[in-house]
């Protein structure tokens, strides 16, 4: 059942057995593996069906003292959360990412990623994809693609999947894909516009015994459970334990002042420019967004491989290559003349473009084909399935975790006199010095292999030149519930459940106590159903 | 332009031996087998003659400048590498025991520096370590330093 809680009578009170807080891909995947079960499932959501700014999203307004958080445009409150602007990038983190690395500080996970593959297996599922996934190497042989043998002791191929369901959005949304199974499971309560107020505990703080949810028209719920699950996002989720932590005087995992530090996020810029004096078609047709079994959306890049990262002392990355399309192909010229034909305007060198069609004719056809089948049109922009003879080097870093860089409460206050957010985010030198390397091993391996010059960006050739000039957020929130088996370095514990507190969990990427490279909503679903596992037990 | 294979070079005199006409068009052959040829093998001959001074007028005019661009490179490298800043010493880097011709060995240099990734970042420019050097030397074979 799905309500709003502005329909129903002020203090109002909801008996369930597991509250989960937050409706965005982390709680709804609770909800939904936990529907049908003999489990009371209450999931209060914050804003209601679709995007309103004044009667919820406004209330991730905060302040940001660090490098630039959008804290309002990177996340959305409302049904599905921020899966509402997903890009459908999917991929699982590297076994490296889980290891203590003794050259980052702070890193690794209590659990491995054999502990996370079976779900991993389930969240694709969930994630939209209907069938397994191939091995990369039966992706690869599938594509007919034979990549440049590049030095596999420095560099390694690295494939994402695109959900095909996101090919339908705005139409697939989670809520639009999970609704159902919110509206008629008769174990689910789904309360919209509950926006968190407060929490009470019993006397030794060790467990939640109520939240209370209001509405922005004033009307107030209480939810009594046993089990409660933060899954508000990697923001959301450390202001709520520290405005628990003040509401209580204490506990809410915060006892060492932990929670909200090692803010993270994936920086992602431009680090290079790969240069070339012939096209690069055959690259262009291999590092570049593909169309693979079962008409799934692949993108293959690059990494850095675990031992170059060991070596060298790094973290982890990944690169995407971004191609500038020629001017002089066949395929712009044909660009111009079906924009010309649109709009009725003939251009006197009509003549001109079509003899270039005609001279340039197998890419023209070969970079038409590769066009239209990736689903753009010929008027559109963009570079796609355009001769390149350049392209950008665009990296997705791994954060080093830093304690200084912290989601915090601010002193501003929210229409509900809640203590507003306040985002402190950094970055360090290991992040260039990770994007310098890694560009400059993808650039010596392409010139080694005759398929153009490299050159790094400004950035990554002096460190006077601030780094937050070139990389930019992903809305990737990351870190500030870290996961630890010991309670002085982390919020929670290897199952999720907040250190100190018998009954309160956390769910999403804040428990990532390091980030990798990979877009994070697949181990965020993976670490969803390991929870809802437990919580089932 | 033709293009002739820089001249084998003996045990002495190897550095005058070096004209920077060679050395020119030795930078050119390495891009150009880099760009054109197999990998990193080693040409047999010098058949693309044509393809090389495509590339480098290409390359070399488009994306690292002409002569004076690879020279002020080499200024910049000789910078950072202050140790190189002599002309014997970086024609003896270059030119290895002088058993090969100059630009076979340049070349196998060049293939090697990849291979084990000793290269250097020349304003940005992601250079194998030989074709930084043979920068270098154009630098001081501009009088500016000897």
């Amino acid at each position: 059942m799905i309500e709003d809680l502005r329909d129903l009578p002020h203090g109002t009170t909801v008996t369930a057995d597991v509250c989960l807080i937050g409706a965005g891909a982390a709680g709804i995947t609770i909800a939904r593996e936990l529907a049908g079960s003999t489990l009371r499932v209450c999931l209060a959501e914050g804003g209601g069906m679709q995007y309103e700014y004044q009667e919820s999203q406004v209330l991730y307004r905060g302040d940001s003292i660090g490098v630039p958080v959008s804290l309002e445009g990177g996340r959305l409150r409302f049904l599905g959360g921020t899966t509402n602007h997903w890009s459908g990038r999917c991929a699982p983190l590297d076994d490296v990412d889980f290891r203590r690395r003794d050259w980052i500080p702070h890193s690794g996970w209590p659990i491995d990623r054999t502990e996370l593959d079976p779900y991993y297996a389930r969240a694709r599922t969930v994630a939209g994809f209907s069938s397994a996934w191939l091995s990369d190497a039966d992706t690869l042989s599938y594509l007919g693609i034979a990549l440049p043998s590049i030095n596999e002791e420095w560099l390694k191929p690295f494939l994402w999947h695109f959900t095909p369901a996101m090919k339908d959005a705005p139409a697939w949304r989670w809520a639009n894909a999970y609704g159902k199974v919110l509206r008629e499971s008769s174990n689910i309560h789904a309360l919209l516009h509950a926006n968190f107020k407060a929490f009470s505990t019993e006397k030794d703080r060790s467990r939640v015994r109520n939240v209370t949810v209001t509405s922005l028209n004033g009307v107030s719920a209480t939810i009594f459970a046993k089990i409660f699950v933060l899954c508000c996002g990697g923001i959301e989720n450390a202001r709520l334990l520290l405005l628990g932590a003040e509401q209580n005087a204490g506990s809410f995992g915060n006892e060492n002042d932990l929670v909200g530090r090692y803010f993270m996020q994936h920086p992602r810029g431009p680090a290079g420019l790969i240069v070339s004096a012939e096209r690069m078609s055959r690259v262009q047709g291999q590092f570049n967004i593909l169309r693979g079994p079962d008409d799934l959306e692949l993108e293959i890049g690059l990494t850095l491989t675990p031992q170059i990262q060991e070596k060298e002392r790094l973290l982890n990355c990944s690169a995407v290559l971004q191609y500038q399309g020629d001017p002089t192909s066949g395929v712009t010229a044909a660009q111009d003349i079906w924009r010309s034909l649109l709009t009725g305007r003939w251009s006197p060198d009509m003549g001109e473009k079509v003899g270039r069609i005609a001279g340039d004719f197998g890419e023209f056809v070969h970079g038409l084909e590769h066009r239209l089948s990736s689903g753009h049109t010929l008027a559109r922009e963009g570079s796609t399935g355009i001769p390149s003879r350049s392209a950008t080097i665009l990296l997705d870093l791994e954060q080093a975790p830093d304690p200084d860089s912290r989601i915090s409460l601010s002193q501003d206050r929210d229409a509900l006199g809640l203590r507003r957010v306040q985002a402190n985010w950094r970055l360090s030198e290991l992040e260039r010095r990770t994007a310098a390397r890694f560009t400059t091993y993808i650039a010596a391996e392409f010139a080694r292999l005759g398929i153009g010059r490299g050159r790094l960006e400004p950035w990554l050739q002096d460190e006077r030149i601030p780094m937050t000039g070139a990389l930019q957020e992903t809305y990737h929130y990351i870190g500030t519930t870290r996961m630890a088996d010991d309670p002085r370095e982390g919020v929670v514990d290897r199952n999720c459940a907040v250190h100190g507190m018998d009954n309160l969990y956390v769910a999403g990427s804040s428990v990532f106590p390091t980030a990798g490279h990979a877009n994070p909503t697949l181990t965020i679903l993976a670490l969803a159903l390991r929870l809802a596992d437990n919580i089932r037990r | 332009m033709g293009f002739e294979p820089p001249r084998q070079i003996g045990d002495h005199g190897a550095a005058r031996a070096l004209e920077r006409r060679h050395w020119l068009r030795a930078f050119v052959a390495l891009f150009g087998v880099l760009s054109f040829g197999p990998p990193f093998g080693v040409r047999e001959s010098w058949s693309e003659e044509a393809h090389l001074e495509k590339w480098l007028r290409l390359f070399s005019v488009d994306f690292l400048g002409d002569g004076a661009a690879l020279s002020h490179l080499g200024a910049i490298y000789l910078a950072s590498n202050p140790g190189e800043r002599n002309r014997k010493r970086l024609s003896r880097l270059l030119s290895g025991d002088g058993t090969n011709p100059v630009g076979l060995s340049l070349i196998e240099n060049v293939a090697r520096d990849w291979l084990e990734h000793d290269v250097a970042v020349v304003e940005g420019w992601v250079l194998a370590r030989t074709e930084a050097r043979i920068c270098a030397v154009l630098h001081i074979m501009d009088g500016a330093l000897v």
